[in-house]
């Protein structure tokens, strides 16, 4: 009871100085904005970097063939046959069990067309098993079959934009597309792929919405290529969930090596790894930007301390009346910092508005996502209500040591 | 030369007894704040004692000094100290927050009071919107409201015109009469005269200490 009085006379007292109070309050508005504004551009990054990594898979290493000059790769050739089927038969043999091995190579055409339109999809030969290794969802008809491969079947899976661009909204399952001179049956539509980015971390990772499944085996049988290109552009390995994933990286790595005879023609990509690096990248981030934003929360708690002092000069009477008719000292004490308290949290709270409309500005304009968390405004009100807290008790300690005798003869 | 103690007051002995009208009278520099001070409960004697209701007042703490304060004495000074910002109303109600009264019982007490000093239709005005007459009664209203065994007045007149001062002095003529305790600092001899007692100090001491018999009922017939 005695505490909400206490609140209110507080408040009042600060409504009083309307100008003074929210110029001090500003210190403390920009400096929890930019402490909000920062985490959340950070929670942001970190997130898309999860989805991102996510879609590699946190399971999977990927073996990648790296990309050369014609005439490099002719050089290449006489010692290494560059990423094969023969590699996946290789790595089958030295892999635990249970390891998911899926294989995918892409084909340049010059036209894709269907009866109603055309589309400048990517080609992409995989296996049957592809849509588990890369988290690929379905939402018409299914994915090829082992079967079909084997077979050099002539049927396509397509992605969602490809879909759109070839059949528009009519319907697709069943229909042919010509991929160059060969015609194929759509038998399978992807779900949207929600992802922006196509880059992680410098790691390329593929937007499917455009995209063109095949069978890999009819892919390879159907379709020429140059004998210096590389038979398989990647290879994804998915591992058991007991298996260390740095240790079977190296035995991938290893294997690879020896039947590219230590040629240096490809890569190996650890998503999980990634994950770590990001982690590591938006730590340091956050510590950089946390840092920044703490100087200004830092400059805004001087500010309510000086603005605190002044008012306790200014208000010596009034400490002495109080005392007089019964304040002990700590009422009084309680009082200026309450006030302190007040400014930095009402600071706090328009800091916490303007963070998030900083924040929703930089998703807008910059396009980089942003996510305001819990614990993000948490942190900025609780370090606010901290530094008012803290900065407000000298100014409060110095009320409370005013002599009422004295003060009651101040004018 | 160093430091020099100086004592504003010595060989100061004397009793008020319940309902009892005093006024302490004296020159400037002869002790009077000083021994207000002590009689408020502001300051303590650095020697000697000084009971308030069989309390030894003069052995307390700074909290228990603040209680007494609040619940025992109540304050009307020269320049009123009446919060600028707020209403009678809020100042009346003042000493009542300190001594955690709730709110209700707040509300009727502060009414109660504002219309004992005649300032009912006043509450909501602030002390710039009064006039002096006015102010000093918002003051002499927050003094009583926590029904104190003591009215400490310190100059209650100084700073009021002649008329207004006499409405004051009639004001705490009628307290006396309800069987408040008033002790009441003045230079004025025709102040004092209206008091039961007067005690004169002079250099820090009590130079005479006595009762005020020729009142001839003046008070009541505004002389």
């Amino acid at each position: 009871m005695f505490f909400a009085e206490s609140v209110k006379i507080a408040l009042s007292n600060l409504l009083l100085h309307k100008l003074r109070t929210s110029l001090t309050m500003l210190g403390m508005i920009f400096g929890v904005a930019a402490v909000l504004s920062m985490l959340s551009i950070g929670a942001g990054a970190g997130r898309e970097a999860l989805s991102l990594i996510r879609k590699m898979g946190l399971r999977n290493v990927l073996i990648r063939a790296k990309a050369f000059e014609d005439e490099e790769l002719g050089i290449i050739r006489q010692d290494s046959p560059g990423l094969t089927r023969h590699d996946v038969q290789a790595l089958r043999q030295v892999l635990p069990a249970g390891t998911r091995i899926n294989a995918k190579k892409e084909h340049k055409t010059y036209q894709i067309a269907s009866a109603m339109g055309r589309a400048d999809s990517r080609i992409l030969g995989v296996d049957a098993g592809y849509p588990l290794a890369a988290n690929l969802e379905l939402v018409e008809g299914s994915f090829f079959l082992p079967a079909d491969g084997l077979r050099h079947h002539q049927v396509c899976v397509l992605g969602k934009t490809a879909r759109r661009k070839l059949f528009g909204l009519n319907p697709a399952l069943g229909e042919p597309v010509k991929i160059d001179a060969l015609w194929f049956t759509v038998v399978g539509v992807l779900a949207d792929q929600l992802l922006e980015k196509d880059e992680f971390e410098g790691v390329k990772i593929e937007s499917v919405n455009n995209d063109i499944y095949v069978p890999l085996e009819t892919l390879l049988a159907k379709y020429e290529r140059k004998p210096v290109e590389n038979e398989l552009d990647e290879i994804i390995v998915q591992l058991p969930q007991d298996q260390d994933l740095s240790e079977q990286a190296a035995v991938i790595s290893g294997m690879v090596a020896s039947t590219h005879r230590n040629i240096d023609d490809f890569s190996i990509v650890v998503p999980e790894r990634l994950l770590e690096q990001s982690r590591q990248t938006q730590r340091i981030f956050n510590l950089v930007m946390g840092a920044i934003a703490s100087i200004s929360l830092l400059v805004g708690g001087i500010g309510i301390m000086n603005i605190m002092l002044a008012s306790v000069l200014e208000r010596t009477n009034e400490i002495g009346l109080r005392r007089a008719v019964g304040a002990r000292r700590r009422d009084i004490s309680r009082q200026f910092l309450l006030e302190a308290l007040a400014i930095s949290l009402s600071g706090a709270a328009l800091g916490v508005l303007l963070g998030s409309s900083i924040s929703s500005l930089v998703s807008t304009y910059a396009g980089w996502p942003t996510t305001i968390t819990g614990v993000s405004v948490l942190l900025a009100v609780g370090v606010s209500a901290s530094v008012g807290l803290v900065f407000g008790i000298y100014p409060a300690r110095k009320a409370s040591r005013v002599s009422p005798i004295e003060a009651l003869r101040y004018e | 030369m160093g430091r020099q103690t100086i004592h504003a007051l010595r060989n100061i002995s004397f009793q008020v007894e319940e309902n009892e009208y005093v006024a302490i009278m004296g020159p400037s520099g002869s002790g009077k704040s000083t021994l207000m001070n002590v009689i408020g409960c502001l300051d303590s004697p650095t020697r000697g004692k000084y009971f308030l209701h069989q309390q030894l007042v003069s052995a307390m703490n700074d909290d228990e000094l603040a209680r007494v304060r609040n619940q025992e004495i109540g304050f009307v000074f020269q320049t009123f100290n009446l919060l600028a910002r707020a209403s009678a109303y809020r100042n009346v109600e003042l000493p009542l927050l300190y001594s955690r009264v709730p709110r209700a019982q707040r509300r009727s007490r502060t009414h109660e009071i504002l219309s004992q000093v005649e300032l009912s239709d006043r509450a909501n005005h602030r002390p710039s919107q009064l006039s002096g007459g006015q102010r000093q009664r918002v003051a002499i209203g927050r003094a009583l409201v926590n029904r104190p065994s003591i009215l400490l007045a310190d100059e209650p007149t100084g700073n009021l015109d002649s008329r207004t001062g006499r409405e004051i002095l009639n004001l705490f003529d009628a307290l006396h009469r309800k069987g408040n305790t008033i002790v009441l600092v003045t230079h004025d001899p025709a102040i004092a005269v209206r008091t039961d007692r007067v005690i004169e100090l002079l250099d820090g001491e009590i130079r005479r200490d006595q009762k005020v018999s020729a009142r001839d009922g003046e008070s009541d017939s505004r002389s």
